[in-house]
């Protein structure tokens, strides 16, 4: 490695933990761990959710994927990211923001019952774990890729810096580091953008290069019965389901928009997260673009970033793109450990044993922060010979999102839902679209599928069930401006 | 049977429609709701339609 990279790769770690630490100062309460004292400005928010949205599969994957199918990897960023964004912003953080919560499970607790609250909650936190340890050892291969490190120590080291700024500096450590670490991204990101157009001779050549020997790598979608992104599957699974159940009820995400210091601030977040989405595929999509355009000598697909990190970049910015693809790890750890330790905390604890001290939150969740990341830890080593385990718990994911989504919905915009309907629809729904699932139906039409049966399930099972307490409605619901208008009358 | 890729781009341009409406009918009043000074950058629903702008671009470009 040149003296230059790592001088840049050195510095980064220093100025990381800087900022961390000197943010530990304004830790009091568990409030100000968890929700960072609700004082979050909007460009920190907005930045901190890209970076927990950009993992190790938008970087490794993501160029893997557009090497192989082109444009079509940028729906992940565009239809299905921005729509669900745009309505996360307008519709969902408002009324979450009404509700005064500190997770989505305590929303789903409040508007139907605990027992909802603690599944999701449990669920949530179960995948987190093994998504956290899929991370650490992601870097811990990039470490020992480009330094040599052996992958214990990659972890160890990682664990402990990520450890030390998310324990001691909470949720504002996390989303402040995050921004840095974004911003990172995307300078690295628009380097190789600006070398890769300077090598190819203009971005005429390039495409022009790439649609002559590859010609629907510049289409948006795939043809619909495409094996693995079909477009009614990417237009109904992506775009109606798993994109707005990530976005408008993925804790990890909009745990940020609930720190901020005002309504407009978490609104304003999301919308200005939704401008830097736009953007990401010249990160993640176009080396992968790149990469096939200048025929590299790659076996695999997921080799492609790799390939243009080595052979387009010069010394230092190899060293900036290196910390890039850290940062983007390290950013989904410290969100993930911090969103998962509030969930167990207040989510679970506080329902499961009624008479727990909630003065002690703080410290628990600092505890569990530590134990999370150590279970991480643990796991990531053994994460190298079960891939398929972790395969196994995203499509557990998946298969929950499509119920959760109907919860959420009409639960958001109708009074007839009831706790009971809402946790026999959730177990139903599980069930049904793992049925689906074994059946070898794309996860993207399975996804859709549980969706509409939930909505279907959750409206008829709610005209035979009543719910055991009513909820404050008024808090709970979107009221939509024509009902308000109904209302005044 | 298989459909006509296109489709999927007018199908995402119909829908980017549909949600720029959608942002235009939210009340003003909620979008301001306790921000500091109702200035028009801070008009959210702005922000919005820029977006939906640049998506309706790139599902024209990408065809």
């Amino acid at each position: 490695m040149h003296p230059l990279d790592l001088a840049i790769i050195v510095g980064y770690l220093v100025l990381i933990i800087i900022v961390g630490v000197r943010l530990a100062g304004r830790v009091k309460t568990d409030h100000d761990f968890f929700l960072a004292g609700r004082s979050l400005t909007f460009w920190v928010i907005g930045l901190s959710i890209i970076g927990t949205n950009i993992g190790a599969s938008s970087y490794i994957g993501a160029s893997g994927n557009a090497y192989q199918v082109g444009i079509a990897q940028a729906n992940f960023e565009w239809i299905g990211a921005i729509p669900a964004m745009i309505l996360a912003a307008l519709v969902f953080i408002p009324l979450y923001w009404k509700a005064g919560v500190y997770s989505i499970p305590e929303y789903l607790g409040l508007r139907y019952n605990q027992a909802v609250r603690v599944t999701a909650a449990l669920i949530t936190s179960v995948v987190a774990v093994f998504a956290i340890a899929v991370a650490l050892w992601a870097i811990a291969i990039t470490l020992q890729t480009y330094l040599g490190w052996p992958t214990w120590m990659g972890i160890v080291i990682t664990g402990t810096i990520v450890g030390a700024y998310s324990v001691v500096g909470g949720l504002a450590a996390v989303a402040f580091t995050d921004s840095l670490q974004v911003s990172i991204m995307f300078v690295g990101g628009l380097i190789i953008v600006a070398l890769g157009m300077s090598e190819m001779g203009g971005l005429e050549a390039f495409t022009s290069t790439l649609s002559q020997e590859n010609p629907n790598h510049l289409k948006a979608y795939l043809p619909s019965d495409h094996e693995t992104f079909p477009w009614p599957g990417v237009i109904l699974g992506l775009g109606i389901v798993l994109s707005p159940a990530y976005w408008c009820a993925g804790q990890a995400i909009l745990q940020r928009s609930l720190g901020a210091r005002s309504q407009w601030d978490a609104s304003a977040g999301m919308m200005f997260a939704a401008l830097a989405k736009t953007f990401v595929p010249l990160l993640v999509v176009f080396p992968g673009l790149l990469a096939l355009v200048m025929q590299a000598d790659i076996d695999f697909p997921d080799q492609a970033m790799a390939w243009v990190i080595k052979n387009v970049l010069p010394p230092g910015i190899s060293g900036l793109m290196f910390i890039a693809i850290i940062a983007a790890l390290q950013s989904s750890i410290d969100s993930g450990i911090n969103s998962t330790s509030l969930m167990i905390t207040r989510d679970i604890r506080h329902v499961l044993f009624k008479n727990v001290d909630k003065s002690r939150d703080l410290v628990v969740g600092r505890y569990l922060t530590v134990i999370l990341l150590l279970a991480a830890m643990a796991t990531a080593p053994l994460i190298a010979n079960m891939g398929g385990i972790y395969q196994f718990i995203q499509t557990i994911l998946s298969l929950f999102q499509g119920p959760m989504l109907a919860l959420l919905v009409l639960g958001a915009f109708t009074r007839r839902p009831t706790g009971p309907a809402g946790l026999w629809t959730l177990i139903s729904g599980v069930l049904l679209a793992g049925l689906i699932l074994w059946l070898g139906v794309n996860m993207l039409y399975v996804a859709f599928a549980s969706f509409v049966y939930a909505l279907i399930a959750l409206w008829i099972i709610s005209g035979f069930t009543r719910p055991v307490e009513a909820p404050d409605y008024d808090k709970l619901t979107y009221v939509p401006w024509w009902r308000k208008s109904k209302e005044g009358r | 049977m298989e459909l006509p890729v296109a489709w999927a781009n007018y199908i995402s341009i119909a829908g980017f429609l549909l949600l720029g409406i959608i942002v235009w009918a939210i009340p003003r009043a909620l979008i301001f709701a306790e921000a500091s000074d109702k200035a028009s950058w801070r008009d959210i629903r702005i922000w919005a339609t820029v977006l939906i702008g640049i998506q309706l671009g790139l599902y024209l470009i990408f065809t």
